[in-house]
């Protein structure tokens, strides 16, 4: 099967039908329609400012469509809440609390449980993200890699069906966010979660996403989606299937002048 | 400028008190002590007030009146602030009128006015105090509410549905910074409409104890009684609340 074309598709985890989203004057959203499937990893790539972050935002219910529908496994977002866990571009970590008790925040705010309750899970989530030594460490104290590790960990620990990822590398130095792609790879492996991540960089989509969802600027729709049916691990310089795909991406995304190939991918 | 190390600014206050009681005991040497009694004296008065139990309780009654005015006044002010952010069309009641007409409105005003509704009484001292402080603090809460990290409540959101863990666990733990910069500026002026309420309006409490020393003409007590608050002060504001805010603020940089 060629790369770019469409695998049969499994039933929709999260579906974002005809959807409108307007910000007073400004139509942002005009009839996006998207499919995020269970299990996978979706990557969404377009120009700056298209809305990409505010999709995540509509299937978490964060904010609410002007029109159309979002259904999470068959419910409105607000009522799914409890599926998602986002990690955002910035950490937001809060600064009064250390890493452990940052990751227990999630549980506590999720679902009232004690810090001493959640604090062994806490500990195993940061372990997982290589972290287990850093525990008592304040976010003033830590690097960018390290708070996003425990951003990572602390959505982890609610343990949801669905990762939402807004651009979570992109405040992170070039080596610092090709060892996260790998670590985010092998943690989508282990857990089997639904992976929603938004991106600025071509090289970071190819490298992680089995599809990537191409949005158009303003009004936003989906341009295209498109298959990466690439096996893992990926070589951004390696492959024609990848650079066909490159090419592709490229294409679509002709006039976005933000929208450019970065350092070799993991 | 210059910055003085550590050692050098110990050195300087302490300089400077020392200079302060010398020239009050030297000026006490050539006035009458009607008029500026000796240090010696007004420190054994001071140490009075705190050991005889008939003063002690005037003490102790005007810094319950502070505390409790202070403690009120701030709930009072964060449940308006929080009322506003509810029912965003209270704003302009509260924001636009309620507060700059409590703002204006005088200390005597007030403990005139408590005195006509609740009499000569506690209650007074805590209305006056009360109502002069609740602008500052709707003012100070509300300007901490707007200024909030917006990321981190989003965040909190994302976790969460329900508002009020939320509350308990992000909007309030980033909210104590603003709330002891409000409770020290509470109590910095509380002290001052505390003792002209007492004076004015109550029946005891050092306002009250200064009311009697004013008749008496008792320049000893006038001025234990002050260097008595001065100490309060001191102590709560530049030993206790001061340090806690620092603590504070550098736990949310």
């Amino acid at each position: 099967m060629s790369a770019i074309e469409p695998t049969a598709a499994p039933a929709a985890l999260v579906s974002l039908r005809g959807v409108t989203l307007r910000l007073g004057e400004e139509n942002l959203y005009q009839g996006m329609d998207l499919e995020v499937r269970q299990g996978e990893f979706l990557c969404i790539v377009g120009p700056s400012g298209c809305g990409k972050s505010t999709s995540l935002r509509l299937m978490s219910g964060l904010i609410d469509p002007s029109g159309g529908r979002i259904l999470v496994d068959g419910r409105p977002p607000r009522a799914a809440r409890e599926d998602f866990a986002f990690i955002f571009q910035n950490p937001r970590l809060v600064p009064w609390r250390n890493a452990a008790e940052n990751v227990c925040l999630a549980a506590t705010l999720r679902s009232g449980s004690r810090k001493r309750q959640v604090m062994p899970r806490a500990l195993a989530e940061l372990a997982r993200v290589g972290l287990e030594r850093d525990s008592h460490k304040m976010p003033a104290m830590m690097s960018g890699g390290e708070r996003q590790r425990v951003a990572i960990a602390r959505a982890l620990m609610v343990d949801p069906r669905i990762l939402l990822m807004d651009e979570p590398f992109s405040a992170l130095d070039p080596r610092t966010r090709v060892m996260m792609r790998a670590e985010i790879t092998r943690l989508w492996q282990e857990t089997g979660k639904t992976v929603v991540f938004v991106t600025h960089d071509i090289d970071e989509a190819l490298a992680l996403a089995d599809r990537i969802a191409v949005f158009s600027s303003k009004p936003t729709r989906l341009l295209e989606m498109i298959n990466v049916d690439v096996p893992r691990p990926r070589r951004a310089a390696g492959g024609e299937a990848i650079e066909a795909l490159r090419g592709r991406l490229q294409h679509l995304l002709h006039h976005d002048p933000d929208l450019r190939p970065e350092d070799p991918a993991a | 400028m210059i910055i003085p190390r550590p050692s050098l600014d110990t050195a300087l206050r302490l300089t400077f008190i020392l200079t302060l009681l010398l020239g009050w005991l030297l000026a006490s040497r050539v006035m009458p002590q009607y008029l500026l009694p000796s240090p010696q004296r007004v420190l054994s008065d001071m140490l009075g007030l705190i050991t005889t139990p008939g003063l002690r309780r005037h003490v102790i009654a005007t810094l319950l009146h502070i505390l409790s005015a202070v403690g009120i006044s701030i709930l009072l002010g964060f449940a308006l602030v929080l009322l506003v952010r509810a029912v965003p069309l209270l704003a302009v009641l509260v924001e636009q009128r309620l507060t700059p007409l409590a703002n204006a409105f005088p200390a005597i005003g007030w403990t005139f006015l408590g005195v006509l509704w609740f009499g000569l009484d506690t209650g007074t001292v805590i209305f006056a105090i009360c109502a002069m402080l609740l602008p500052f603090n709707i003012i100070n809460i509300s300007q901490g509410l707007r200024v909030l990290d917006t990321d981190l409540l989003e965040m909190a959101t994302s976790f969460t549905t329900r508002p009020l863990r939320r509350f308990a666990l992000v909007t309030f733990p980033m909210l104590v910074p603003f709330l002891l910069a409000t409770m020290r500026l509470n109590l910095g002026v509380a002290w001052k409409v505390a003792l002209t309420a007492e004076l004015l309006g109550g029946n005891r409490g050092l306002g009250f104890l200064m009311n009697l020393a004013m008749q008496d003409q008792d320049t000893v007590r006038l001025l234990s009684i002050s260097v008595l608050i001065l100490l309060f002060v001191y102590v709560m504001d530049v030993r206790m609340l001061a340090p806690a805010q620092n603590r504070f603020d550098r736990r949310f940089r």
